[in-house]
């Protein structure tokens, strides 16, 4: 007697191993073949995690559409551009090669977009912003509202060890560390005074009564504080202790200061607009100046930083969500400008080429506008990467023409399905687009281990 | 005697007698199973070897820390006051954008535990003098000994046997904190150790 198998593709995927040979097999997914460990590990990639805070609307930004032929009655999608005040309504969809953008997007930025690659169709299952926003950064879903894992920052500097001063800084940016080396968790600070205050002494202590604190502190917890180290909270206190005196004697304050008074930092103000933030100094513009320079003076290896703030426009969208999201691309395209003139270690390289820069949001808006003319949380989404080891000026995935929910993408071309066959979707050819996806593309980039998402990277993305 | 045990017999067959109506067999009593351990999965550590679950230990909130200041200084409760922008770097829910405490000790709070201890401690020094004699803070005892293991008490709440190990290394600290030029720096020194040491911040 035989029995009909399934047909499986040539090239074997996790889902279609498992559906022809039975659940029994998710307890050998460890026998599955892991692409990235064959690949060489760049352990001098640097990334950049951009985040646009609140929840962003594609349709403004990563995810167009044309008003002439996308209403609300018929594709249940209003563009609402001609609702925008002056200047972005006259820009409608804009097109850098061949990506198209929406009318928040900056002339600033279409002149680096070619620079860049969008992600469509990305689905969130989530309207959370605390869910969104920790499963973009840790590639894992959180068990209600609390993370779960690590962020990709830190999984990545686990993975490529520590070769700068503040290896992983969070400029306003949640950031978690579960079980791994002490240099992967974050130096997390909410503002450039922050930084400050993190790399100046405020306080002189006389250096007598100093040498002797760092002794005893060097000695190690006593009885009790061997007993606190129950979770490891004493060790990695103490190691705290090592990296602020560290932070210190590394003397890298002058690198944040905006007020020095020099050629460099004079363009860098320019660059990135330092004066729109009006002495904030938690603005994206001085969050961006900052991440730019850590990346640039080898300050840190990986940098997240919040570059768009109080997206979530619920109402006031036509007031607030395009200028909001605008300066949010500003700041990144500044950014990106910053890297790409700034030369590599590598002569005929810029910084840009061995920097990989991920640009999210925790979850886009309603492609309808909601009783007060705002949007409200969507489970679809969009992401930009740009940068070392990713193809540039392409797009991959896509979301319905009508409704704009996320469609299965094909990994491997990056061509968004409406209708994949029964056989792609066995195959596990194409799949729908979550974070995890994202961040395992992230990760493979620099040829590193994404096994621990328990997702494929979205290689039409991969360069080389 | 012998007669009051024969009556005390007769009684006895007596009540017996009165007893012996014929009655239903009292019922079995309920059989407890008393089996090893439930079916655990394979792996599964064995219950009895598993420890007690409590909570972890945590560091002081930045409210903890503050009222914590206050105690250790006998000032009135509020007059630590950090910054309202501070305290977020520190940890604090903004409830805004944070509504838990970040509750990690993370480099930049260490960074500046340093610096506040230092601020602290050379205020309390500075004030010393003025403090009446039973309210001294650094040196309301006789010897540097006392003082120390006092200092020890007031941070930690660790005092006897417990506090030995602590007030050697903190004695010795004093020591080498004495050649400063810093009013009571042996003592600063001692405060500032403490101030920075997991045994204050964690609980």
């Amino acid at each position: 007697m035989t029995f009909p198998l399934p047909v499986i593709d040539a090239r074997p995927s996790r889902r279609g191993l498992f559906q022809a040979l039975g659940a029994g097999l998710l307890l050998a997914d460890f026998l599955l073949p892991r692409a990235a460990l064959a690949a060489t590990r760049d352990v001098k990639r640097k990334f950049v995690f951009a985040y646009f805070d609140g929840g962003w609307d594609q349709l403004l930004g990563l995810d167009p559409r044309d008003p002439a032929s996308n209403t609300a009655a018929a594709q249940l999608i209003d563009p609402g551009y001609d609702q925008l005040g002056y200047g972005y309504s006259s820009r409608g969809v804009q097109t850098a090669g061949s990506l198209k953008l929406g009318p928040a997007v900056p002339p600033s930025f279409l002149q680096v977009a070619g620079e860049c690659s969008i992600i469509n169709g990305i689905t969130m299952d989530t309207a959370a912003h605390e869910v969104g926003r920790r499963y973009f950064l840790t590639g894992r879903f959180p068990r209600g509202l609390e993370a779960v894992g690590s962020s990709t920052a830190g999984e990545i500097l686990a993975q490529i060890g520590e070769s700068s001063p503040i290896a992983h800084l969070s400029a306003g940016v949640e950031s978690y560390a579960d079980h791994l080396p002490s240099y992967a968790g974050a130096l997390r600070v909410n503002s450039l005074g922050d930084l400050a205050t993190a790399l100046t002494p405020i306080a002189a202590l006389d250096p007598k009564i100093k040498a002797a604190v760092e002794q005893f502190q060097d000695q190690g917890p006593g009885c009790e504080g061997v007993r606190l180290d129950r979770d490891g909270l004493t060790s990695r206190l103490l190691e705290s202790v090592r990296r602020s005196r560290s932070y210190l004697t590394s003397q890298l304050s002058s690198v944040f200061d905006l007020g020095r008074n020099d050629a460099e930092m004079a363009a860098l103000r320019t660059l990135y607009d330092v004066g729109a933030a009006q002495g904030d100094p938690s603005a994206p513009e001085v969050m961006a100046f900052a991440a730019g320079q850590a990346i640039k003076k080898n300050v840190s290896q990986c940098v997240s930083f919040q570059a768009a703030t109080q997206l979530d426009t619920h109402a006031n969208w036509a007031q607030d969500q395009a200028p909001r999201q605008e300066r949010g691309w500003k700041v990144l395209g500044a950014l990106i400008r910053d890297l790409k003139r700034t030369p590599g270690s590598v002569a005929g390289k810029s910084m840009l080429d061995e920097t990989t820069i991920l640009a999210f949001s925790e979850f886009a808006r309603t492609p309808l506008f909601n009783t007060i003319r705002g949007r409200d949380h969507f489970l679809g989404n969009s992401a930009l990467v740009a940068g070392a080891g990713l193809k540039r000026g392409i797009r991959v995935g896509g979301s319905a023409a009508v409704g704009q929910m996320p469609l299965e993408t094909e990994l491997v071309t990056g061509v968004a399905y409406e209708n994949p066959s029964q056989m792609m979707r066995e195959s596990g050819a194409v799949q729908m687009l979550t974070p995890k996806h994202v961040l395992a593309t992230v990760l493979a980039s620099a040829g590193l281990d994404y096994a621990y998402l328990r997702a494929d990277p979205i290689t039409a993305l991969l360069a080389g | 005697m012998r007669s009051l045990a024969s009556t005390l017999a007769v009684l006895l067959v007596a009540c017996s007698k009165q007893s012996a109506a014929p009655v239903e067999p009292p019922p079995l009593p309920l059989l407890v199973r008393a089996t090893a351990s439930p079916s655990m999965p394979d792996g599964h550590p064995a219950l009895h070897a598993l420890a007690i679950g409590s909570r972890g230990p945590r560091r002081m909130s930045v409210d903890q820390l503050e009222r914590s200041l206050d105690q250790l200084a006998d000032l009135p409760p509020g007059t630590v006051k950090l910054p309202a922008d501070l305290a977020v770097t520190l940890g604090r829910p903004d409830y805004q954008r944070v509504t838990e405490e970040q509750l990690e000790p993370t480099p930049l709070f260490m960074k500046f535990m340093l610096d506040l201890g230092a601020i602290y401690c050379s205020n309390l020094a500075a004030f010393e003098p003025q403090r009446p004699a039973e309210q001294k803070f650094f040196t309301r005892f006789a010897t540097v000994g006392e003082n120390v293991r006092y200092l020890v008490l007031r941070f930690t709440g660790i005092e006897g046997s417990g506090a030995d190990a602590y007030a050697t290394r903190l004695e010795a600290a004093y020591e080498q904190g004495s050649q400063a030029a810093a009013p009571l720096g042996g003592y600063q020194t001692v405060c500032v150790s403490l101030f920075t040491a997991p045994e204050f911040l964690l609980y």
